[in-house]
């Protein structure tokens, strides 16, 4: 029976593995491979191409270790430097400019399914569609906000260092977008909450002071 | 139009969202407290809550099997393996049908139906505990060992250090109540009739038939079942032991869990069982844990004392795996591995004939280069 200790946070890992130790890596990289994956192929649906891509970072970090500083937050390092990648490549293979940002003619970045999300009872599937439909009709840009924030829980800050734009210009952005997902989500029926969101309800008006 | 501007700024709050998140997790009081310190109305809870459950997307899960498979793909650790094994195992994964979703406790289904009947069925098991305060036994682990049970029902308790279990030797009607302080790993024989009740300081579990692992010694931060097989239900407990919270029905390979600071009940799963059941085996299984709270484990097996000379390390995560077996040798692995040395303080007599839990020093090698 073998006997092992080793330490896992984020920082010894990343300095470990400057240092050329694999099993460092190896831990990142499993940790941070499912994430990766599962922002990658919203940018872009071709899980092949995902997967090469987020191989190719990897190794490049391999080889580059020896010139790479510390690095405070991983994982928005790895974000950005994955979207920087897909983009590259897709600059490559369907020869348009270089983008920094996604455009609309990525027409299937960042669109959503119900099935991609965690079913709640207490919602109605009118409800979840609306939401959804909401959600497709933003624009491209605010779509990945949207997902960043709500899907991966990202800060403003760290959304804001992966998709190169101001923190406040997403704070001043969030309202009207959060406005226009909930729009006919206003003034909901009964019908449309259930039954169990009625206890909601009951709740909440135990809660209100008289 | 300016109170709904006020209310789109509030949704985009951060501090708003991250909270909001986390409602269904919240005690009773602390929703209150939420819904105070926010000030909003009736619709614009609903309406703020429904956006952001709405938007609870499903994660995308790889096994580890897959993981090292991938991981070897880098061939960074061992030759590149053919291509065309690559996509045979491709083929084989499907990733969108395998969801970590995250488990919150349905709190919303607390219905005021269910809370009157709880509560009904607490003043009826009260009653009958009250009439058999004396037929209760216990069995204890003495600190530093491990000691098994066998309930009058045929069940087994296997009890980690310093764990103990009190159970009445007549059967109850309506449940099989067990009264768990520390760590214990359970194998419950099925009575659908008569559920068995485990009560600690923290949470109940109620018990169909199965086995699990419950964690819940006084100075641990956390109270945790591991579920391995069949079916447990947990609830809240305020500090009367009255349910607070509707129950919660796990499924195997979930955790459930009581943060006691928090003072919050999550679920989630987990892909390393052994973390919460190897002791049963002798196996002491950690994973990313902070060094401190590894120590706190061996304290209570080994019945000893560690004196942290640098708190700094205490703080560093680990993943760890060893043996139930002498503590020195333990420390020896530590001292290959970490950056630390080490040394143990006998145990000594005091003044009235008892003795010191025998200390151990620790203190970080700054020469030394890290493993």
């Amino acid at each position: 029976m073998q006997e092992k200790i080793h330490r896992t946070d984020e920082t010894y890992l990343w300095k470990r593995m400057k240092a050329g130790d694999q099993n460092s890596f190896s831990q990142i990289f499993k940790s941070f491979y499912p994430k990766l994956y599962a922002y990658g192929i919203k940018l872009i649906p071709f899980p092949d191409l995902v997967r090469d891509q987020i191989q190719d970072l990897f190794i490049h970090i391999w080889q580059n270790r020896d010139g790479l500083g510390d690095v405070t937050n991983l994982k928005a390092y790895l974000f950005v430097s994955l979207r920087r990648r897909i983009f590259l490549s897709k600059k490559n293979e369907l020869n348009t400019n270089p983008l920094d940002q996604l455009s609309e003619e990525d027409s299937q970045a960042l669109v959503f399914e119900p099935g991609e999300f965690v079913d709640k009872e207490h919602l109605s599937a009118n409800i979840n569609e609306k939401l959804i439909r909401n959600l497709n009709s933003l624009p491209v840009n605010q779509r990945e906000i949207i997902f960043l924030r709500f899907y991966h829980q990202l800060t403003y800050r760290e959304i804001a260092g992966i998709i190169n734009i101001k923190e406040q210009s997403i704070k001043n952005k969030m309202p009207r977008i959060l406005q226009k997902l909930a729009e006919g989500i206003t003034g909901v029926s009964k019908e449309d909450i259930g039954d169990v969101d009625i206890t909601l309800f009951n709740l909440f008006l135990l809660f209100q002071k008289k | 139009m300016d109170v709904g501007k006020k209310f789109n700024e509030l949704l985009a709050d951060e501090a708003f969202q991250s909270e909001l998140m986390l409602f269904d997790s919240l005690d009773e009081a602390d929703r209150k407290a939420f819904i105070r310190r926010y000030a909003v109305s009736k619709e614009e809870f609903i309406k703020a809550k429904t956006i952001v459950d709405g938007l609870s997307f499903k994660g995308i899960n790889f096994s580890e099997d897959e993981l090292d498979y991938l991981w070897k793909r880098l061939g960074i650790e061992n030759p590149v393996v053919p291509h065309n094994q690559g996509l045979q195992i491709r083929k084989m994964v499907t990733w969108f049908n395998k969801i970590a979703a995250v488990l919150m406790i349905p709190l919303l289904i607390t219905s005021i139906w269910f809370f009157n009947k709880t509560q009904k069925l607490e003043s009826f098991k009260k009653d009958e505990i009250d009439r058999l305060t004396e037929v209760y036994n216990t069995v204890s682990a003495p600190v530093g060992g491990k000691t098994k049970a066998v309930l009058p029902d045929g069940s087994e308790v296997w009890l980690n250090s310093g764990s103990s279990v009190q159970y009445p030797i007549l059967g109850k009607p309506a449940y099989r109540e067990v009264k768990l302080s520390g760590e214990g790993f359970f194998k419950v024989v099925k009575n659908p009739d008569q559920p068995m009740l485990v009560m600690t300081s923290g949470i109940q579990v109620k018990v169909y038939g199965t086995t699990f692992n419950l964690s819940a010694y006084e100075d641990d931060p956390y109270i945790q079942a591991a579920l391995i097989e069949g079916e447990i239900a947990i609830a809240k407990l305020n500090e009367k032991g009255t349910p607070v919270t509707s129950e919660y029905k796990m499924k195997p390979g979930e955790i459930g869990k009581l943060d006691k600071q928090k003072n919050t009940v999550t679920v989630a799963r987990t892909d390393n069982m052994e973390v919460f059941t190897g002791w049963v085996n002798g196996r002491y299984v950690f994973r990313n844990k902070p060094f401190k709270e590894i120590l706190k484990r061996l304290e209570r097996l080994h019945n000893v004392t560690f004196v942290l000379e640098d708190e700094t390390i205490g703080d560093d995560h680990f993943d760890a795996t060893f043996e139930d077996q002498n503590i020195d040798r333990i420390m020896e692995i530590f001292a290959v591995s970490l950056p630390i040395t080490w040394r143990s303080v006998q145990a000594v007599q005091n003044n009235d004939n008892t003795y010191s839990t025998k200390n151990i020093i620790i203190s970080g090698e700054k020469t030394k280069e890290l493993p």
